[in-house]
């Protein structure tokens, strides 16, 4: 295990502003008990909304916090007790905080990272020519980071945070804000990265594409505690029942209802329809709607996983309400 | 120390890309202490002189005092604006490199714009060695040194022990000005023409007046030599300080912002 938390719980004290200079303490629990174990090789999609600890517990693996219960250890190291020693050996991207410096050409940031982190010339020198390579930004060197489009900086981005060939990347939002061609070139080298020097990759995002790409593991936190740790197509079998059936048929023929079917959407050459299949079978479905009119194609399949989890944050908001 | 100077030398770059703004920068840098010195201009005019002292004297413990400003600024500026580098989160960001937080936020900036504002006080600081009637020696050309070196660490004590304030709230951050920029004022005249508990605060809480005022003294031959090292208590003072921002860092660490 190269990373392993144990019932690590981080509280907060905020005071809440009352009228004139009255002030009233409270506790916010950002985490409670949160335990997990990371090996060497995996790519695992952290994720939960806005609020939910994801950041907090990027920072306390990465040596900027310390947990208020717990214990952590990254590759055999308690991060926050030994941060110097500890963060040479992992590179963190925040997709909305720069490491870059604005004002000068990227390749002078990379200069100057590779001195603070002490990477011998010879090691910069071939790190650098791989990384400009397979990310493709060996012309974007002698640009200033402030004249590069958002994509291309993410690029530069990654690049500065693997100067120092860190075992482990930790990747905040890598994709946020990015357009679809950056996104696929982003998932792409993270892929390659870690079949290719093994590297440890743990990301947060929104996008749920990045992780049905990239992460063969997935953790979901809600409200300060892990509520599912596992790969996505469990989430997917667990939480989404229902297949989502489109089916074109000829013009002027009508449908009726099917018992058990549930139709989302329907016009004069198109019906979209909602089923349970462990109700109904799709081959029923599919059979019902073939006597009714004549079909010219048809698709089975599940719902978007943006559903999905969308459903699953609403199910556990409702029991942590509760 | 290499890798402070790669820093300063990334900052000038940076700064320069954007030349008029750098320009005008400097030039307002210089309005602060002319306008301040405008101030002691009439007075001397009006008055002759305070306490016995001279206009000479008087340039004199201003230019100390502004230089060892301007050099702070320049050089320490990342503890000065250390709330800033809270709010954005490059603070985080730092922490993320090998190296010891105390230098990465030296580093963190360098404003070179404040060498307008150095110059003019240096120009201040040379009037004053030719009009203070001092007799000058080898000795004396030192501690004179040393005292704008010393009055610039403690500058940037002041700050590097207030920026602990910033972990804890992103508001207080004017109290340091009040302390920075106060004694920065206070200490340009020599603090004998102040009230006594007014002495007493910038001779041991914060000792401004151990840059400044009792080594004067020993300028102008009116005290013992043992005053001459007073400017020491500047290192002491940044040492001190230091101590208290790395409390403050392990503090936030375990809190959080």
């Amino acid at each position: 295990m190269i990373i392993s938390l144990r019932s690590i719980g981080k509280d907060y004290i905020v005071y809440k502003k009352l009228r004139g200079f009255a002030r009233e303490r409270k506790t916010v629990h950002a985490l409670s008990d949160v335990s997990f174990d990371i090996s060497q090789g995996e790519i695992v999609g952290y994720i939960g909304q806005n609020g939910a600890g994801k950041s907090t517990t990027i920072k306390i693996m990465s040596g900027i916090l310390t947990p208020s219960a717990g214990e952590c250890t990254v590759l055999g190291r308690v991060p926050y007790k030994k941060r110097r020693e500890h963060v040479k050996h992992i590179g963190v991207v925040f997709g909305q905080r720069s490491s870059l410096w604005w004002d000068v050409p990227i390749i002078d940031s990379f200069d100057l990272l590779a001195d603070i982190f002490g990477v011998g010339k010879a090691d910069y020198k071939r790190t650098l020519d791989e990384l400009s390579e397979s990310l493709d930004i060996g012309s974007l060197l002698s640009t200033p980071a402030r004249q590069l489009s958002l994509g291309q900086r993410m690029r530069c981005e990654i690049a500065a945070s693997l100067l120092h060939s860190p075992e482990i990347l930790f990747l905040d939002e890598p994709t946020i804000g990015l357009d679809a061609v950056s996104k696929i070139a982003v998932r792409q080298f993270i892929t390659k990265i870690n079949r290719e020097r093994g590297v440890t990759v743990i990301l947060t995002t929104h996008d749920m594409n990045d992780i049905e790409a990239l992460a063969s593991r997935v953790m979901l936190l809600e409200g300060g505690r892990l509520r599912y740790d596992g790969t996505l197509d469990d989430i997917r079998k667990k939480y989404a029942g229902d297949k989502i059936m489109t089916a074109h048929f000829a013009s002027g023929d009508s449908i009726t209802d099917i018992p058990g079917v549930h139709f989302e959407e329907i016009s004069s050459q198109r019906a979209v329809l909602r089923f349970d299949a462990s109700l109904i079978p799709a081959d029923k479905v599919i059979k019902s709607l073939s006597d009714q009119v004549h079909l010219t194609d048809i698709s089975v399949s599940d719902p978007p996983i943006e559903n999905i989890v969308a459903n699953m944050y609403k199910s556990m908001g409702g029991e942590r309400d509760a | 120390m290499k890798l402070y100077f790669k820093h300063v030398l990334m900052h000038i770059r940076s700064q320069l890309e954007y030349r008029a703004s750098f320009f005008l920068l400097m030039a307002v840098q210089v309005m602060t202490p002319f306008t301040s010195f405008l101030g002691i201009f009439f007075l001397f005019d009006r008055f002759g002189n305070i306490r016995g002292y001279t206009f000479g004297q008087i340039m004199l413990c201003f230019g100390v005092t502004y230089c060892a400003y301007a050099i702070a600024e320049a050089f320490t500026r990342g503890y000065d604006s250390f709330a800033s580098l809270i709010r954005t989160g490059k603070f985080d960001r730092l922490m993320l490199q090998p190296r010891p937080i105390g230098l990465l936020v030296l580093c963190s900036a360098f404003e070179m714009n404040r060498v307008g504002k150095l110059c003019f006080a240096f120009i201040l600081l040379i009037l004053g060695v030719f009009y203070s009637g001092i007799v000058w020696s080898f000795v004396k050309i030192l501690v004179l040194i040393a005292m704008v070196l010393g009055g610039a660490m403690m500058f940037s004590g002041v700050w590097m022990a207030f920026a602990v304030i910033c972990f804890f709230t992103i508001e207080g951050v004017e109290v340091t000005n009040i302390f920075a920029d106060g004694s920065r004022e206070l200490s340009s005249y020599p603090l004998d023409i102040y009230a006594k508990p007014v002495q007493k605060f910038f001779t041991f809480v914060i000792p401004f007046g151990m840059m400044n005022y009792i080594p004067l003294k020993f300028l102008m031959d009116q005290a013992s030599p043992i005053c001459a090292l007073a400017p020491l208590a500047g290192l002491l003072f940044l040492i001190i300080a230091q101590l208290i921002f790395n409390l403050g860092v392990k503090k936030y660490v375990s809190t959080g912002s």
